[in-house]
């Protein structure tokens, strides 16, 4: 047997979960999880607009297993989204609600956790069911070198070890 | 989706994981456990995988489907 685990992106101040482990995460200047085209990214005039941030947590539902450890995250090294447009990424262990990000503090541009440095989202051991690890909080940052219209799509890979 | 293994230990500790097709053993002391992972999250077309893990005196043996990789690195799907 194996425990069975989702994805979870938390919003609103209670951290609402939906399960995105098949869906698609939309960074947009709100606080919501739907994948859609309303409230935009802009590209500014001057400065950098920020996105909300984006929560994401490894989730226990069910299945069978002793425990889980080594919670790590990662992407693939190149960013696709192209010119002006940067993804960040960081570990925080307690929710907090979901805010438009102000800066770069505190965090990397994602694509620097690779496979060979991924980031790392608790050690564990943890058992049973719910939510495990730290937070993976990302951000997204447009600048005025970026192109309009919606950018490629990027990915990344959550990896546990399991017993 | 990748065959999620099964590890189970035997009367005299050894430790079995198998795909269901190929079984590794590990005699004695080390550790077995599954490295697991979701790839490509965030593109609606996420999928899992696994990989059994075998390390003995800082040696890992890596192994998913028909491919077996051995050696000191700590390395992710």
């Amino acid at each position: 047997m194996a425990a069975t685990v989702q994805i979870i992106e938390k919003n609103g101040a209670g951290g609402t979960p939906t399960d995105k482990t098949s869906g698609q995460i939309r960074f947009k200047n709100a606080d919501n999880a739907t994948v859609d085209t309303s409230n935009p990214m802009v590209k500014p005039g001057s400065g950098t607009d920020y996105s909300f941030e984006k929560w994401l947590r490894l989730n226990v539902t069910g299945g069978t297993y002793t425990e889980i450890t080594n919670i790590k995250a990662y992407m693939d090294g190149a960013s696709g989204l192209g010119t002006g447009v940067t993804l960040y990424a960081k570990a925080v262990a307690s929710y907090a609600t979901p805010a438009e990000a102000t800066g770069t503090a505190g965090y990397a541009d994602a694509f620097t956790y690779t496979s060979g440095s991924p980031l790392t989202l608790g050690a564990g051991p943890y058992t049973s069911t719910g939510e495990k690890g730290d937070h993976l909080v990302m951000m997204l940052a447009v600048g005025t070198t970026a192109s309009g219209g919606i950018t490629a799509s990027e990915v990344l890979t959550f990896s546990y070890d399991e017993i | 989706m990748s065959y999620i293994h099964e590890i189970t230990t035997d009367d005299h500790g050894h430790r079995h994981g198998t795909d269901g097709e190929i079984t590794v053993t590990l005699r004695g002391e080390g550790r077995m456990f599954k490295r697991r992972g979701i790839k490509n999250f965030g593109s609606g077309l996420a999928s899992e995988v696994c990989w059994l893990v075998a390390e003995l005196d800082g040696v890992r043996v890596y192994q998913e489907g028909s491919n077996v990789i051995v050696t000191k690195e700590d390395l992710y799907p």
